[in-house]
């Protein structure tokens, strides 16, 4: 074995993730740039899972000092730093965590300045963080990175609750690594190579040893055969009776004549997999909706000299699937595990292997068409190769996030469903530090002035609810609850959202999983989460 | 370098726990009355983490940010490289080291004033007297196994009132959260009211274990050829000597098995076999990212944090995180087994004549119970002992003697809990001896 | 959910309870006493012994056919049960090196319920039974001594006298086989 294939220190240290991303995902990470404004609990708790994995690097935009109750929230300041940059302070406790990720800090000007001034430079980030930055900021900055197409994430935590809001103009999601996929056999639109193999297999004389091994997928398929025969159809069964006359066939091929009576009340493994696995591999093979709405999207048709590549790709697919595929996409070409001998399963492996390959060919193919033909080809050919095998594998999965813009959101529509008062609730909590340029309930050591601001509180809820219905008991108690807080940064709280906001910036950065579309709120009280279109 | 212990600077430095411990809302806990006592509340409790890897480091932080200054962590492992993308506590420099107390030591530099005791320690090292020093117990464990343990141990602690129920003082909540890559689960523990570790054995995912056959048969998958050279291949070439077993962490060892594993591949077709592949087979390596670990482990903490204060209502009582496709989470109450072997299984007493010889106290339990053939074993100083046998001829013999020897002779003191397994009963049997006096002078003092 | 915990109460039973001291009850221990003691409806042809009696999670399983290919034989098993015990399945080895199709030279049994088809609703009872069913029906069709299977297969005459052979400690194949029969 060469010497090459051991691991390095790096792959070492990162082996228990990239089981999870892969290199590539590792390499999109590493060249990974954050922006974060606001290095405060949340802030910096966020960074630290971003630091972990091995972010390329992270700016900390943050005029403050450090302050004694930073000391009771913030992991990444120290009683010994009061009054002094928290952007500078976070920024190097946090490298410290891992030497391989660059931190940059700005403590001067301020965020609001930066905006003012307009000659920061946001385009330069994969993706905009900010920690419970205050409405007016938020809302310069979130018309801004509209602009740019620079994704924002827009984290908060205020007691026990805490939400995230993702703002992106547009994202690919390229490995869903969705938990339980169907998969892509297509007994109903069957390989050439698959009927011929199949076809190749004498049933009657079979020994008794291969008819023990015979694979599952063959089971069914030539049950599919004979049931198609038998009715002259050419689809799968679908009834309760066709299905019930399929599994009959299914059963008449167990019974075979290698075996001896003994053997008869033997449970044969194989064909009892291949009973138990109908639902999943017996299934229609069909254009999946969501590729389906990508063929038709306005960017896959109108292809030009700026397109993102993504799209190139998906105009190849749909080449593909309207050509040589016959309205299907290229094969994945993944076979699950079977009860089988070593040399089946190998041979219809390497059938649906073979077949991907020559999709893929065929896909890239057009792809370096599309590119030739818009002028995009000496820059993007290097990378284009594995791109395509990439996406062929997961074509079923392809799919493209676009979100509202912040600005644009409608906060009092629909509160029926759980937390989402919460979220509203956080709106009155903005609206009333706009008036008033602190957060009801801040002050601590005052009763009265807790209750002036509870009154004050369902007063602008009173004004922005007129029209409609008395406010419900539930949003009263809602707001007495948001006051209690007080804005508090709870460090489990902050945590806990922390976490979350890190996994959403990896989405976004390594163009795997799902992100959230496009609004989440955490209640720390029953432990729960609901995410929500805005 | 520590902050003034005095009060009004405690009192600014934890602004953000005190508004919801000093003011009452809608959301409290009806035991909640707020105060200023809470916060010296907080610092008092002793707390202890089980376990000081990816989910220990998170909770000693978090634990250590709501105000917890009390705090025992117990880990038996040494710092490794491949923890460092999620253990935070740690460096390459302390690669080695004892994962408890760097772990400690890192908590008390950056926030003075928190106090973290290390055990570089098995949990099974340590007995009723140590685990009943903590209030609260949270676990950040990857093994089934520990968790297991641990949740039999509080059990075995608990009191019960005449009428067979857990006296409420007597429980130690157990905190317990769970990752595997993306996903994770945390749940509140109190033994009696909510269900335990052993009512839901079934949520973990079972171990994969490929049928022997086909490793040795029938390899069709990568996966077939490690097992065949780590279970077949390796017991028979003894390849670094009779008695060495394989350790995942060896890069000679992973590398023989990558050598002979790929020669088995090719001579099959099967294609996937390279060295962290196999390294993540011979180790049953569960991947793991810093984002999870943060997730769940805070949802333990806010809920330490709540049980210690009331401040607001506990989660009832499991969660379930995921953050593959969008992030989800789910919290509701798994059902406590009527027939748990663990938590439904109250141990019952019976008296004896402290004189008595162990034919009687056998008499009794099988009337009583209605027993037909009773296995009976007990730990006497921490030593298992049979003490009766019959269900094998060789068993009977050893301990039928056992019934005409006094109770005394065969070391049962008052209060020790014996087993009883019976062909009759759904499960064992957990048994008390309560001793009384023959004279009834020393009864009547 | 309630909290009924209180900080502010005191632990019962805290400090130097009477009867703290020295109990961990095991929760493999706690089933296992309950299997074990079900060990009573073994038939004849398997008998349990203990190389220490006080240690219930090591035994020994005796297993002495009286038909088939195996009748007079004595086949000796350690039985292991881990602390995992039953989420995992006890760990069993052939002490002696036999000729069997379900068994290989280095005493590994291949059994469905000892690995891929483990539930901790089965118990010890349930795997001794299938231990015995391995010499009353030997399965050549997932065979772990591939030899030994295909013989079975091919020609039940040869592998019978094989067996007979392999018992009294001869030589197959150049592999010489432990004597195991039973007097």
């Amino acid at each position: 074995m060469s010497k090459s294939s051991i691991p390095c220190t790096k792959q070492i240290q990162y082996d228990r993730q990239l089981r999870l991303w892969g290199d590539h995902g590792q390499r999109a990470l590493e060249s990974g740039r954050v922006c974060l404004i606001g290095a405060n609990a949340l802030g910096t708790e966020i960074l630290k899972s971003l630091v972990l994995p091995g972010l390329g690097s992270f700016t900390i935009i943050d005029h403050q000092l450090v302050t004694i109750d930073d000391c009771g929230s913030n992991f990444f300041v120290h009683p010994s730093m009061i009054d002094q940059s928290r952007a500078r302070v976070t920024c190097e406790l946090l490298t410290q965590l891992n030497p391989d990720v660059h931190g940059i800090y700005i403590d001067k000007p301020s965020i609001d300045d930066l905006l003012q001034q307009n000659t920061f430079d946001f385009s330069q980030f994969n993706v905009v963080i900010t920690a419970n930055l205050s409405i007016n900021t938020l809302n310069i900055l979130a018309r801004h990175l509209w602009i740019l197409k620079i994704p924002l994430l827009v984290a908060r935590t205020y007691g026990f609750i805490g939400t995230i809001r993702l703002q992106v103009f547009e994202h690919y999601v390229i490995e869903v690594h969705s938990d339980d996929t169907i998969p892509d056999l297509r007994l109903d639109r069957p390989l050439i190579t698959f009927v011929n193999y199949c076809n190749s297999i004498d049933f009657k004389s079979l020994t008794r040893e291969e008819h023990l091994h015979l694979p599952s997928i063959i089971i069914l398929f030539k049950t599919l055969q004979l049931w198609q025969e038998q009715y002259n159809s050419k689809n799968l069964p679908q009834t309760r009776l066709e299905k019930d006359e399929f599994r009959k066939i299914l059963d008449q091929l167990l019974h075979h004549s290698a075996y001896d009576t003994h053997d008869k009340e033997k449970l044969l493994e194989n064909f009892e997999e291949a009973k138990r696995t109908i639902p999943s591999r017996l299934v229609k093979t069909h254009l999946p909706s969501t590729i389906k709405d990508l063929f038709q999207d306005r960017s896959c048709l109108e292809l030009s000299h700026q397109t993102n590549l993504f799209w190139f790709v998906i105009h190849a697919i749909k080449l593909f699937t309207e050509n040589e595929g016959q309205g299907l996409l290229p094969v994945r070409g993944e076979v699950p595990d079977m009860i089988t001998n070593t040399i089946s399963y190998i041979k219809i492996l390497k059938i649906y292997q073979e077949q991907a390959t020559k999709d893929c060919e065929i896909v890239n193919k057009y792809f370096f068409d599309l590119l030739q033909k818009y002028n995009r080809l000496p820059d993007e050919c290097i990378i284009a190769c594995d791109l395509v095998e990439t996406y062929c594998k997961n074509a079923a999965f392809l799919r493209v996030l676009r979100t509202t813009a912040i600005n644009s959101e409608n906060y009092l529509i629909d509160e029926t469903e759980s937390n989402r008062s919460w979220y509203t609730c956080l709106h009155l909590c903005d609206l009333f530090y706009e008036k008033f340029r602190r957060y009801p309930g801040e002050f601590l050591s005052d009763e009265t002035q807790f209750e002036t601001d509870l009154i004050d509180l369902k007063q602008i809820n009173r004004k922005l609810d007129s029209g409609k219905d008395l406010t419900s008991d539930s949003k009263q108690k809602f707001l007495e609850e948001l006051c209690r807080y007080g804005a508090s940064e709870l460090h489990s709280i902050a945590a806990l959202i922390g976490g979350c906001c890190a996994q959403e910036a990896i989405k976004l950065i390594t163009h795997q999983y799902v992100p959230i579309d496009n609004t989440l709120v955490y209640n720390g009280i029953e432990q729960s989460i609901n995410v929500f279109k805005l | 370098m520590t902050i003034p212990d005095d009060d009004s600077t405690k009192r600014k430095r934890w602004t953000h726990l005190r508004r919801v411990l000093e003011r009452a809302g809608p959301f409290k806990d009806p035991n909640f009355e707020p105060s200023t006592e809470l916060l010296s509340g907080i610092e008092s409790v002793r707390i202890l983490i089980i376990g000081a890897g990816g989910l220990g480091c998170e909770l000693l932080k978090d634990m250590a940010l709501m105000g917890f200054c009390r705090i025992d962590i117990i880990d038996m492992d040494t710092i490794d490289l491949a923890n460092l993308n999620r253990q935070f506590l740690f460096t390459k420099t302390d690669i080695g080291k004892s994962k408890a107390e760097i772990a400690a030591k890192f908590i008390m530099n950056r926030i003075p004033n928190c106090n973290v005791t290390p055990h570089m320690n098995k949990i099974q090292d340590f007995d009723a007297s140590f685990y009943s020093q903590f209030r609260i117990i949270v676990c950040g464990l990857d093994s089934i196994v520990a968790r297991r343990w641990i949740n039999s141990m509080l059990v075995s602690m608990l009191q019960y009132d005449e009428n067979n129920q857990v006296v409420p003082t007597s429980i130690i909540p157990l905190i317990d959260g769970g990752t595997e890559g993306f996903k994770g689960n945390a749940r509140v523990i109190m033994h009696g009211y909510t269900s335990c570790i052993e009512c839901t054995l079934d949520l973990f995912p079972p171990q994969v274990n490929f049928p022997q056959c086909t490793i040795a048969n029938n390899p069709r998958l990568p996966e077939h050829c490690v097992e065949w050279v780590t279970s077949i291949l390796w017991p028979k070439e003894k390849p670094f000597g009779p008695g060495v077993n394989i350790d995942g962490d060896s890069v000679e060892h992973i590398q023989w098995i990558v050598e002979h594993a790929t020669k088995r591949a090719n001579e099959h077709n099967i294609t996937g076999i390279n060295f962290r592949f196999t390294q993540g087979v011979v180790k049953r390596i569960i991947p793991a990212v810093a984002s999870t670990n943060a997730v769940i482990a805070s949802i333990c903490a806010t809920e330490v944090f709540k049980l210690a204060t009331s401040s607001v209502l506990l989660m009832n009582n499991y969660t379930m995180f995921n953050d593959i496709e969008g992030i989800y989470m789910l919290t509701y109450p798994p059902e406590k087994r009527e027939d748990c072997p663990i938590c439904s299984n109250v141990p019952v007493r019976v008296q004896i004549n402290e004189t008595a010889k162990f034919q009687e106290l056998v008499d009794q339990l099988i009337e009583k119970y209605q027993l037909i053939a009773p296995l009976i074993c007990t730990q006497i100083d921490g030593q298992s002992k049979t003490l009766y046998m019959t269900s094998t001829q060789q068993m009977l013999e050893l301990t039928k003697p056992h019934l005409r020897m006094t109770l005394q002779e065969l070391g049962l003191t008052n209060g020790i809990e014996m087993l009883v397994g019976d062909p009759a009963r759904a499960s064992s049997m957990r048994v008390i001896i309560s001793l009384t006096s023959s004279m009834e002078t020393t009864t009547a003092k | 959910m309630l909290n009924i915990f209180s900080i502010k109460q005191s632990r019962s039973g805290d400090g130097a309870s009477s009867d703290g001291g020295t109990k961990k009850t095991s929760a493999a221990l706690l089933r296992v006493t309950k299997d074990l003691s079900e060990l009573g409806t073994l038939p004849p042809t398997c008998q349990v012994t203990y190389p220490n009696k006080d240690d219930l999670l090591h035994f020994t399983l005796t297993i002495t056919p009286d038909d088939g290919f195996y009748k007079g034989g004595r086949f000796i098993f350690s039985f292991t049960i881990e602390s995992e015990y039953p989420h995992t399945p006890p760990k069993v080895k052939c002490t002696q090196k036999i000729y069997h199709p379900n068994i290989d030279l280095e005493g590994n049994v291949c059994l469905n319920i000892l690995r891929e088809d483990w539930k901790p609703v089965l118990t010890i009872l349930s795997v001794i039974l299938g231990m015995g069913f391995l010499f009353s029906e030997p399965n050549p069709d997932d065979p772990l001594n591939k030899e030994a299977a295909e013989v079975l297969k091919t020609n039940v005459n040869t592998f019978r006298s094989n067996v007979t052979k392999t018992m009294a400690g001869g030589t197959l194949s150049g592999v010489q086989f432990d004597r195991v029969l039973s007097r």
